[in-house]
């Protein structure tokens, strides 16, 4: 299996227009959307420039210091300072560190919710965080970034997987995109197995090679060149054009990959269909690119208004189901949404690769 | 070595193989011969268990044929029809992949594949991806795919179509030395010339059914036409051409409106000298004049009524 599975690869990575479509277009469009959104509005997708301005509470500052870095670019400053790069826009807002410590904010955008939410955590813990400060100083930035990560907070500004942030919104949809192209090449690949599509699956049909040694070897290929791809663009996201996945971000390889396996089995269940291979790639392309919009890739606010009127939609789209575990990893740090999408994109997987090899796995047609 | 007993397959009222029978002894050359869509490409693949058939039995090598019978797959190569090989994949790659279908020792295949490579020609091509590859040159790797594992019976589906005469040559001379190594040939073809001249049994088929087999003199003998006069260039009245169908063992005359004059002949001796002195006789001139023996077309012709060409 591993020389079937190699020379699988190899034809693979040779189709050039295959490659296009699954790696160089995703990467074409990721810099599209980056000159579209501007440099800025990814940027801050990183860290919310925030102001402190010292009024003599060490908790809090300490609890914003171990916020510095991680989801803050804090600058102290004294009021004057923070009240005029608040107006030029350079910070998202300002912390005032007193007694009671208070916030003031120019908007009402997502990154101003996060400091307002930020500073709403920090209220909720303030005895907690004071009885740390006492005992251990060095022990509160650690749970001061614990604070942080509780997600009860989080889900407040979440109102329907909306995150109203346009630029996220279509990045990470095109990820999805990329992994649903998997199916492009899962097409092809069951049209290479079925004796009743080309001649080339009826030789390998009467070979003594098993039925499944055929299937998994193909399905494996086309999986391993897909995520190799999603890895490239991930790696494009974030060196080329500076995109943060979070700290997180080991978890959104097992997205990557369920989404790559959907897309991929997907593929292979249309291949095994009778329908002209035309129209095979042309409803890979068109539905893809339907799931996608629906998860917000051309219009920012789409997955909010599904979530709204279909909700259903956004629980079994492949393409939203991506976006949101994304989302739930690079943004929100959302377990409980991250673990939701990855079960869902999971059973989806599982039930379309059960089809896929169903459809594939005949033998004797009733007509050549 | 293979027994196929009373096939019937259908494709909703059409019926693709009428109660088709054949049996192919080892080491022959059988000959499948009919016109396109006679059955033999259904025929081949109900016997490769790709095809789902309605009634009938199939055996290979004395055992039923299914889908999972490996090892008697394991024994066949099969040639299609159309040329089925990786578009991404150099010569050398393509045989190499196919070959690994059945045999799974890298040293034994290595040398499996450089033989294919020598048995076909395409030394000079083993580096090349088949885009690059004529038609001929094609239909060579084609082939290369299918026997390189040696197997004991080879399936030849119309291996020569839009190949040009001398890459066409090559591959009949290669399939006599295939069956002088000692395999089986099963070889379909709508060219009667190439299965009168390769094949040691010919079996010829029409909707569905096999017609006649036997060997090429046996099927020529089947027939009443024993040797067909042409004479060219000739301008007959109606009773000068109803006197040659009434001379001794002339059977069937036909004069085309290109003067040609065509004239069939039960077995008899002097045919022909009988013919041209009734033309002296009658002081006509005329082109040129041939005899020539019946053809597996003049066969099929009398046994169908059509023309195997058509």
């Amino acid at each position: 299996m591993g020389r079937l599975y190699r020379y699988n690869v190899l034809q693979i990575l040779r189709n050039r227009a295959d490659l296009f479509w699954t790696l160089v277009f995703p990467i074409i469009m990721a810099t599209l959307f980056y000159i579209t959104f501007g440099s800025s509005q990814i940027e801050n997708m990183k860290l919310i420039p925030a102001a402190v301005v010292e009024g003599g509470n060490q908790i809090f500052e300490a609890f914003l210091d171990g916020l510095d870095g991680e989801v803050l670019a804090l600058s102290r400053m004294d009021d004057k300072a923070a009240q005029k790069a608040l107006k030029d826009g350079k910070v998202n807002g300002i912390f005032y560190s007193e007694g009671d410590p208070s916030l003031a904010v120019a908007g009402t955008q997502i990154n101003e919710s996060i400091l307002e939410m930020l500073l709403n955590g920090y209220r909720q813990n303030q005895g907690l965080a004071e009885m740390i400060g006492a005992k251990n100083p060095l022990g509160l930035i650690k749970a001061s970034k614990q604070m942080a990560e509780q997600t009860d907070f989080i889900e407040a500004v979440d109102a329907g997987g909306s995150t109203q942030d346009s630029a996220l919104d279509s990045f990470f949809s095109l990820v999805a995109m990329t992994c649903l192209f998997g199916a492009l090449m899962g097409v092809e690949s069951a049209i290479k197995l079925r004796a009743d599509q080309s001649a080339l699956a009826a030789r390998r049909s009467v070979t003594p090679t098993q039925r499944f040694r055929l299937i998994a070897s193909e399905m494996l290929a086309v999986f391993t060149v897909q995520f190799a791809n999603i890895c490239i663009l991930l790696l494009y996201l974030h060196f080329g054009l500076g995109i943060g996945m979070g700290r997180r971000w080991p978890l959104l390889l097992p997205v990557c990959a369920l989404g790559t396996l959907c897309g991929v089995a997907a593929g292979f269940f249309l291949g095994g269909t009778r329908l002209k291979e035309g129209i095979k790639i042309g409803l890979v392309i068109a539905g893809t690119l339907f799931l996608c919009f629906l998860s917000g890739m051309m219009y920012s606010g789409m997955k909010a208004e599904v979530e709204r009127f279909a909700p259903i939609v956004n629980r079994l789209s492949p393409a939203a189901l991506i976006a949101d575990a994304f989302y739930s990893v690079s943004v929100y740090e959302n377990s409980y949404r991250y673990g939701r999408s990855l079960i869902l994109l999971a059973l989806i997987t599982i039930l379309l690769t059960a089809a896929a090899y169903l459809r594939m796995r005949r033998e004797r047609y009733d007509s050549i | 070595m293979i027994h196929i007993k009373n096939l019937v397959k259908r494709y909703g009222q059409l019926t693709a193989l009428d109660h088709f029978d054949l049996d192919i002894q080892e080491g022959e050359i059988l000959g499948l011969l009919g016109p396109n869509g006679s059955g033999k490409t259904t025929a081949i693949n109900c016997l490769l268990a790709l095809l789902k058939y309605d009634k009938g039995e199939i055996t290979v090598f004395g055992q039923k044929m299914c889908p999972d019978s490996y090892e008697l797959k394991r024994q066949i190569g099969i040639v299609p029809q159309n040329v089925a090989v990786f578009d991404q994949m150099t010569v050398s790659e393509n045989i190499d992949y196919f070959c690994g279908l059945y045999v799974t020792d890298k040293g034994k295949r290595k040398e499996l594949v450089e033989d294919a490579i020598r048995f076909t020609g395409l030394e000079d091509y083993r580096k090349m991806t088949p885009k690059k590859l004529s038609g001929g040159l094609l239909r060579r790797l084609n082939i290369a795919c299918g026997i390189a594992h040696r197997p004991r019976l080879i399936i030849l589906d119309e291996p020569t179509v839009a190949v040009d005469p001398q890459s066409r040559n090559r591959i009949l001379e290669g399939i006599v030395e295939l069956n002088r190594n000692g395999a089986t040939v099963i070889y379909t073809s709508h060219y009667m010339e190439e299965v009168e001249q390769i094949c040691s049994r010919i079996v010829i088929m029409d909707h569905g059914r096999a017609i006649a087999s036997g060997t090429t003199d046996e099927l020529k003998q089947m027939i009443r036409t024993a040797e067909t006069v042409t004479i060219e260039g000739i301008s007959l009245t109606e009773q000068q051409l109803q006197t040659i169908r009434e001379l001794p063992h002339v059977f069937q005359t036909e004069l085309s409106q290109e003067h040609t004059l065509s004239v069939k002949c039960t077995s008899g001796r002097h045919n022909l000298v009988r013919i041209l002195s009734y033309l002296q006789e009658q002081e006509l001139t005329f082109g040129r004049v041939y005899s020539a023996p019946p053809t597996l077309n003049d066969v099929f012709l009398e046994i169908t009524g059509k023309e195997l060409r058509d």
